[in-house]
């Protein structure tokens, strides 16, 4: 039985020896992404970061290179984990009602306002949906906010705030190594090692690590990738 | 501006041959014979003032009963000129509208959201037979952070302006004149609530109108709320604004 896919053609060949085994994990589960996604807020503005993989049950991972981490407005910054079908479609939703009241009202959108207004989406079609967000971004009200919408749609703003599978594996190391007042290439730092950390533990999470430095002046993407990745124990 | 609409004043849905809406026009009018209405930005607040007409001896006396201050949202007020069912209608509409935004945004709403959001509202009544433009001028104002005071007000036509200081009704001329003489950015509510009721004071056409009660709210950066103004303030502000009449009368004498 093959026990690697390399391509979804070689899907119809496995579905015969999958069937028979009576694992329908695979073909009956919706794309979805075990994932892992942070985001941590400093004195100037935010760090995001998330992994970069969506899987098929957990047996297929159907994309090694997913950007998890989606761009809602110039500051502004969505992590999303869940069903994936169901994250996009909520991001659509904030992203075009954002970017048609920037341009009515004539100025940058608040993260408030975008966390609440995806807070009452998932809260309204909370029997419908299963998505968990992490909004991360920077305005000139509040300046740099991160807010935290678990399933179901309950909003609550953090310094650091993480989800997804691979979230479950690192509260530890959250709990013990974040401190408030922590400088940007710290942050990005505490950032990356928690995705690292994430991504060997959680086989839903894995691939590349994605993240977004948002300030005052810019919204940085940055990537790391094999040997960039932060390495730990292995063991 | 006494036109005779000769035919194209019946209706909002007609312009005349030389380019008037004559509905929109007898609405601004209808705000003309209205007591006199200001709103001033100072450096940390706005304050309004009303001449608010003593229609019956027998009101009640407090404030709610007979008003044309409101406020819209905790942190944004108005005052009124005009009609008052119209105006009381288009407060209403306003209270909704800063309601909505709040449920789905998550937070008050900006004052040049509201005031382009009502004047559009008090457009629309511009463009039917079937509904008359509202006879309102409505002075908005907050103080935002970030922002600072702010004042619009916004006509019958639907037309919405910022302003530094501003008034309607019956002597808006002569309130404009006294507004354009005061250095309204280095004073402080403190100092405003004076020139204001000095204003309303010296605008009162003993004469011809009726007797009047001066009404007062201010919104400041320091509440960040509309809020009446508190009685021993009124008070101060009342005397200054009788003794300024005084003055003025004994100066011509």
């Amino acid at each position: 039985m093959p026990t690697e896919f390399t391509s979804l053609d070689d899907l119809s060949i496995g579905l015969n020896e999958l069937s028979e085994s009576g694992e329908k994990d695979l073909f009956y589960s919706p794309v979805s992404d075990g994932t892992t996604i942070i985001a941590v807020q400093y004195d100037q503005g935010v760090i995001l970061g998330a992994d970069s993989q969506t899987s098929r049950g957990r047996q297929l991972v159907s994309t090694k290179t997913r950007f998890k981490l989606a761009r809602l407005h110039e500051r502004i910054f969505c992590g999303t984990s869940g069903r994936c079908a169901d994250s996009k479609a909520v991001l659509e939703v904030i992203k075009n009602r954002l970017h048609l009241k920037g341009i009515i009202e004539d100025s940058a959108p608040r993260v408030r306002v975008a966390a609440h207004i995806a807070s009452k989406l998932c809260y309204e079609h909370r029997n419908n949906l299963e998505t968990s967000l992490i909004i991360g971004g920077w305005d000139p009200v509040e300046g740099p906010q991160v807010y935290a919408i678990p399933i179901g749609g309950m909003m609550t703003q953090l310094p650091v705030a993480a989800g997804g599978s691979g979230s479950t594996y690192i509260y530890g190391y959250i709990d013990s190594m974040y401190k408030p007042g922590m400088s940007r290439e710290e942050c990005i730092r505490f950032v990356s090692n928690c995705v690292s950390l994430a991504m060997s533990r959680d086989s839903g999470s894995g691939g590349v690590i994605r993240l977004v430095a948002i300030d005052k002046d810019e919204a940085n993407r940055m990537v790391l990738a094999g040997d960039e990745i932060p390495k730990f124990y292995q063991g | 501006m006494s036109s005779i609409g000769q035919g194209y004043d019946l209706s909002a849905s007609q312009f005349s041959p030389d380019g008037k809406v004559f509905q929109v026009e007898y609405a601004q009018k209808a705000v003309e014979n209205s007591g006199t209405i200001l709103a001033l930005r100072g450096s940390d607040g706005v304050v309004f003032a009303v001449e608010k007409f003593v229609q019956s001896k027998l009101h009640r006396q407090e404030a709610n009963s007979v008003t044309r201050l409101f406020s819209i949202d905790e942190h944004i007020g108005a005052a009124v000129a005009g009609i008052l069912t119209d105006s009381l209608a288009l407060v209403e509409y306003a209270r909704d509208d800063a309601a909505e935004y709040r449920e789905d945004h998550g937070i008050p709403v900006p004052l040049r959201v509201l005031a382009n959001r009502v004047a559009d509202y008090a457009h629309a009544h511009t463009l039917y037979s079937a509904i008359r433009p509202f006879g309102v001028n409505m002075i908005l104002a907050s103080v935002e952070a970030g922002i600072g005071p702010q004042i619009f007000m916004i006509e019958p036509s639907g037309v919405v302006y910022g302003y530094r200081g501003v008034a309607a009704g019956k002597a808006k001329q002569t309130a404009h004149t006294e507004i354009e003489k005061l250095k309204l950015g280095d004073m402080t509510c403190d100092d405003l609530i004076k020139e204001a009721s000095r204003i309303i004071y010296v605008c009162h056409d003993e004469t011809k109108d009726k007797p009047f009660e001066l009404e007062m709210s201010w919104v400041r950066a320091e509440e960040q709320k509309h809020l009446r103004l508190p009685d021993n303030k009124l008070k101060e502000a009342d005397a200054h604004g009788k003794q300024a009449l005084e003055e003025q009368d004994s100066d011509s004498d």
